[in-house]
């Protein structure tokens, strides 16, 4: 190797250079790279300037993702002709002024070096004026160099244009994304500041953005968090939005969350505010998606902004260059808070999924619905223990209803998009013909239906529920109604008929939630037993890893588990907890512990046992295409109500799919 | 081969060697049981290459040597579903018939020598224990294997042969079983410091064909299997590679309580007040006093049981508790009779339980 290098280049010393001061320029320059990574940081920076000096409207006009051009116009308190000149300077702010000033920030900027960082790496313009002031000033500032001060007769307020940026670092430049990248950046940067100003109430200003002369983005001055959501998401999205509000030691949290039909295949729809500023923070993600847990899929994340208002004292602000990141006194706390409101907010929701038909028979809209239902099966049980067959439909060509799942096919929830083979749907001409006979047993089924005028009270008298108002999942099913008039079909489903319409239930899913809720019932009380072993299981992770496990040993020990450092990256399992029964305890171990440093937390005791019992419950449900006989029919359905969130099995995955009647009768054109 | 067989002593056998046939379709030749007649006797022969197991069948007249495949599944089937004393059986290139006065079978022709090879014994050297006592020693032990193959080295039973004894440990990491019984080396046979570690399902067979207590067993440990041979039969056995924990560093050297029980006081105790545990919980609290042991467990409901039994005792009270399983495993091995010393320390400590010096059981509690 070296022979090659001696013959081929020659490598000489690097003569002794001495240690001198940079100039200002480059230290700007550095430090400019810190804060202006890109357009987006610069719009950020200087929209926050605007927030802190008090504007009521800010105007953000960009160029070509904000490379060519960035202008940032505000109406706030303007900065005075002998100031301007400092405040090109690096570390000059009018927001603190000695450092113990930075526990109690309470100013988006404090840093005091983003309009210097920002006036060394481009060709800026600062035009201001205050309110006493009735002549206001002008400087440029290229590339660092401060241009002379002259007097400038514009309103008040601050005008800053940015041009060029990094025109005098070319690798810096070298580095940017295409334009639409930064483009979007820029957009997403001025979408966090927009959800942050939420938190000044009427008095945020008003904020447009303008992306070569066209308004890209525009929220007026006094918008709720909701109406902020639908600028950022849209009308149907905000809709769908749900308002929570929760309050710790020195916490307030505000915010709106989706309901469980708004997953996202990624956590981008996540916001998270602290103190009025956007942050990242790995451990709000987990606590969002931990108060969804069970009710959404697995790999898909909620949608969700929370608000954290939390005391100066509690958060360090000052880690991040670009304030991106802060850090809680006690993250814990913090996590705890939003987990518990989250799940609070969800749990009073009942959220309930819909069963949604559409009809895809170009040009026969009023096509009836009912049949669509009729043929779920050829069977219909009746009160009389007897199955009444309803007779084949015709060959299965294609069939001109669809049913579709709601909004978002879940994975697991494959409900059949074809009908079975003599099942097939009927040519309009067949419908014709064969309406009255089918019909016919399907009133029979109905025989038990509630009247008119039942439904008009829907609650009967024997109803034990005093406050029908209220929404109560336990109370779906009317009090005196029949058990009995169960359909199963394809020996997958169950159909049932309850006070608000038609209900579609998974008899897997259910049977696995209602295990899931009893076994947990059982443990929640009582201690988890631990089982020593008289060998320990020993479990290898990296060293650093089994550090991060072993500070939590006594955690770890209130789950059952007993850890032992056993040398390196290998811990040493003396115990673990009884519930397990056959699973093997190091693989589970192994798969917490795993969980636990992927999310830096180490997963809950309720966490933990959610996801055993998910574990032990699906394992010993019934399943699928398991033909049940009347009575455990009954028995399933009677048990649905006793559960805590009868609607979701624990993966998730939606027990029942309702299909209203208010839905049906829209259908059928009776309403 | 043509021979006629005694029904029902033919069945019996298929049935023995039919549990070393594989339950999983492995390789298909494998399903069939593999008839070998010489002028002399018949044997049977059925492996899934982990085991194999040979026998020799009685009651069986050989009019013309020679060697056969059966498929399992149907000779047995065949052999319990007719009625009739005796079968012929006739196997030649086309397949095999099956006759008797009122019923005929034919069995496609399968080739016997695709079969795998008997495994020979070997008559170097080897140990020998009587019948009834290996089998005492496997009752007592392989219920403590692991099920889990995670620790696949536990699956199985340690199979320890001195100069004049046999002993056999099994653990699952939670209990531990070692059993011994006297045995007779011939010709240096000893397992020396590697002793073979014998997959559970080899030992379940093995008990099986254990007919006759006094009957005289030999076994061979070779490099990477063992053979058990009686008068009739011979089994054979891959061995379980890996190392097995050192059993003798976890039983304990002293106690300071010893209590002595019947095991089947102590066995009824267990079962009546486990009756009030449940899966989630599984759990027995041993409460020991002057004069009594008190069994107490609780559901997560909150049912409760309590049982009391008297037993000879001075010491200081100390409570602690187990899976109540593990107790009934061992204690469903012994006869009621039997003494059983238990021995304990502290409460967090394991427990031991011990027959003489022939048998010790080592429990860890829970907390």
């Amino acid at each position: 190797m070296s022979e090659v290098l001696s013959g081929e280049c020659v490598i000489e010393r690097v003569p002794r250079r001495p240690i001198h001061r940079l100039d200002a320029l480059t230290i700007a320059q550095i430090a400019a790279g810190e804060v202006v990574e890109r357009p987006g940081s610069v719009v950020r920076e200087l929209v926050e300037n605007a927030v802190d000096a008090g504007a009521k409207r800010i105007e953000v006009d960009f160029e070509q993702g904000g490379i060519e051009l960035i202008r940032i116009v505000d109406d706030g308190h303007g900065i005075t002709r002998e100031e301007i000149a400092l405040a090109l300077t690096s570390h000059a702010t009018s927001k603190l002024s000695k450092s113990e000033d930075l526990d109690q920030i309470q100013t988006l900027g404090f840093r005091g070096e983003a309009l210097a960082s920002i006036g060394s790496v481009s060709r800026t313009l600062l035009q201001t004026r205050t309110a006493d002031q009735t002549v206001g000033a002008q400087a440029s500032c290229d590339g660092g160099v401060l241009g002379p001060i002259t007097p400038w007769t514009g309103p008040q307020g601050t005008r800053i244009e940015v041009r060029n940026l990094f025109h005098n670092t070319p690798a810096r430049r070298k580095f940017l994304k295409a334009q639409s990248a930064e483009t979007t950046f820029l957009i997403e940067t001025v979408q966090r500041l927009m959800l942050a100003l939420s938190r000044l109430g009427a008095m945020a200003p008003h904020l447009v953005v303008r992306n070569q002369g066209k308004v890209a983005l525009e929220c007026p001055s006094g918008a709720m968090l909701r109406e902020r959501a639908e600028i950022l998401w849209g009308v149907e999205v905000a809709s769908d939005l749900l308002e929570l509000e929760a309050k710790g030691p020195g916490i307030k949290l505000t915010g709106v969350i989706g309901n469980n039909r708004l997953d996202r295949a990624t956590s981008k729809f996540q916001h998270f505010l602290v103190n009025g500023r956007w942050i990242r923070d790995k451990s709000l993600n987990h606590a969002l998606m931990e108060g969804f847990r069970g009710l959404i899929m697995v790999g898909r994340f909620p949608v969700g902004i929370l608000i954290l208002e939390v005391e100066p004292g509690l958060v360090d602000v000052n880690v991040h260059p670009a304030k991106a990141e802060v850090r809680f006194r006690d993250s814990q706390v913090v996590h705890h808070l939003v987990f518990k409101a989250v799940r609070e907010r969800l749990r009073r929701e009942n959220i309930h999924p819909t069963l949604t038909m559409t009809t895809s028979l170009a040009g026969t809209k009023s096509l009836p619905m009912g049949l669509g239902a009729a043929a779920f099966s050829p069977l219909l049980f009746t009160q009389q223990n007897q199955w009444q067959d309803l007779g084949s439909f015709g060959p299965p060509d294609e069939h001109p209803l669809a049913l579709k799942p709601p909004v978002r096919p879940a994975p697991g929830l494959d409900f059949p998009k074809e009908f079975p083979r003599g099942l097939g749907p009927p040519s309009l001409h067949e419908i014709a013909s064969n309406l009255s006979p089918k019909i016919e047993p399907l009133a029979a089924w109905e025989n038990g239906l509630p009247t008119e005028s039942r439904v008009s009270e829907p609650h009967g008298v024997s109803n034990p529920n005093p406050t029908p108002n209220q929404p109560n999942p336990k109370n779906l099913f009317p009090a005196n109604h029949a058990l009995g008039r169960f359909v199963q079909v394809f020996d997958s489903y169950l159909i049932v008929e309850i006070e608000k319409g038609v209900m579609v239930i998974d008899q897997h899913a259910l049977h696995e939630r209602i295990l899931f809720d009893q076994i947990r019932k059982r443990l929640e009380l009582g201690a988890l037993p631990m089982q020593k072993l008289l060998i320990p299981e020993v479990v290898e992770f990296q060293s650093g890893q089994a550090q991060a496990i072993l500070d939590q040993k006594t955690a770890w020990e209130k789950l059952g588990f007993e850890i032992e450092s056993f040398g390196g990256g290998a811990i040493a399992l003396g115990g673990f907890p009884v519930v397990l029964a056959h699973r093997s305890p190091s693989a589970v171990f192994q798969n917490l512990a795993e969980k636990l440093l992927q999310n830096d937390l180490l997963p809950t005791r309720e966490e933990m046992l959610h996801s055993l019992l998910a574990m032990i419950a699906c394992h010993s449900a019934v399943r699928a295409n398991e033909r049940l006989t009347p009575l455990q029919m009954e028995a399933l359905v009677e048990q649905r109500q006793l559960a805590l969130d009868p609607n979701h099995c624990p993966h998730g995955r939606p027990t029942a799919l309702l299909l209203s009647r208010q839905d049906l009768e829209k259908q059928f054109g009776r309403i | 081969m043509k021979i006629i067989c005694h029904r029902e002593a033919f069945l019996s056998a298929c049935q023995l060697t039919a549990s070393a046939v594989p339950s999983k379709d492995v390789k298909a030749v494998l399903r069939n049981i593999k008839a070998h007649a010489d002028e002399m006797s018949c044997s049977l022969f059925a492996t899934d290459l982990e085991l194999g197991l040979r026998l020799q069948v009685g009651g069986v007249e050989v009019i013309k040597p020679g060697k056969a495949l059966l498929p399992a599944q149907k000779i047995i089937s065949i052999l319990r579903e007719t009625r009739e004393d005796q079968l012929h059986l006739d196997a030649s290139p086309k397949g095999v018939v099956v006759k008797g006065k009122k019923v005929e079978f034919f069995l496609p022709y399968e080739d016997p020598e695709q079969f795998p090879d008997v495994p020979e014994f070997g008559e170097e050297a080897w140990h020998e224990i009587r019948a009834g006592d290996l089998r005492e020693l496997i009752r007592r032990t392989v219920f403590s294997c692991a099920t889990e193959s995670a620790r696949y080295t536990m699956t199985g039973v340690l199979f320890e042969l001195d100069r004049e004894d046999a002993r056999m440990i099994a653990t699952d990491g939670r209990r531990l079983a070692l059993a011994q019984c006297g045995a007779k080396s011939l010709g240096e046979h000893t397992t020396g410091t590697n002793p073979p570690v014998v997959p559970a399902k080899t030992l379940g067979v093995l008990d099986r064909n254990l007919i006759d207590d006094e009957e005289v067993v030999r076994i061979r440990v070779g490099v990477n299997e063992i053979f058990f041979r009686t008068d009739c039969s011979v089994l054979y056995s891959r061995l379980i590679e890996g190392r097995y924990p050192d059993y003798r560093a976890i039983l304990p050297k002293s106690a300071s309580i010893k209590v002595i029980v019947s095991a089947g006081g102590l066995l009824a105790g267990v079962r009546q007040a486990s009756i009030m545990s449940d899966d989630e919980t599984k759990r027995l609290n041993f409460h020991l006093e002057k004069g009594q042991i008190t069994f107490e467990a609780e559901t997560a409901l909150g049912g409760k049981s309590k049982v009391e039994m008297a037993i000879d005792y001075d010491g200081d009270e100390i409570s602690t508790s187990f899976n109540p399983q593990f107790l009934i495993d061992m204690l469903k091995a012994m006869p009621g009779e039997m003494e059983i010393q238990m021995e304990l320390s502290t409460s967090g400590k394991p427990v031991l339980f011990r027959s003489g010096s022939s048998y010790s059981y080592l429990v860890m509690p829970m907390s």
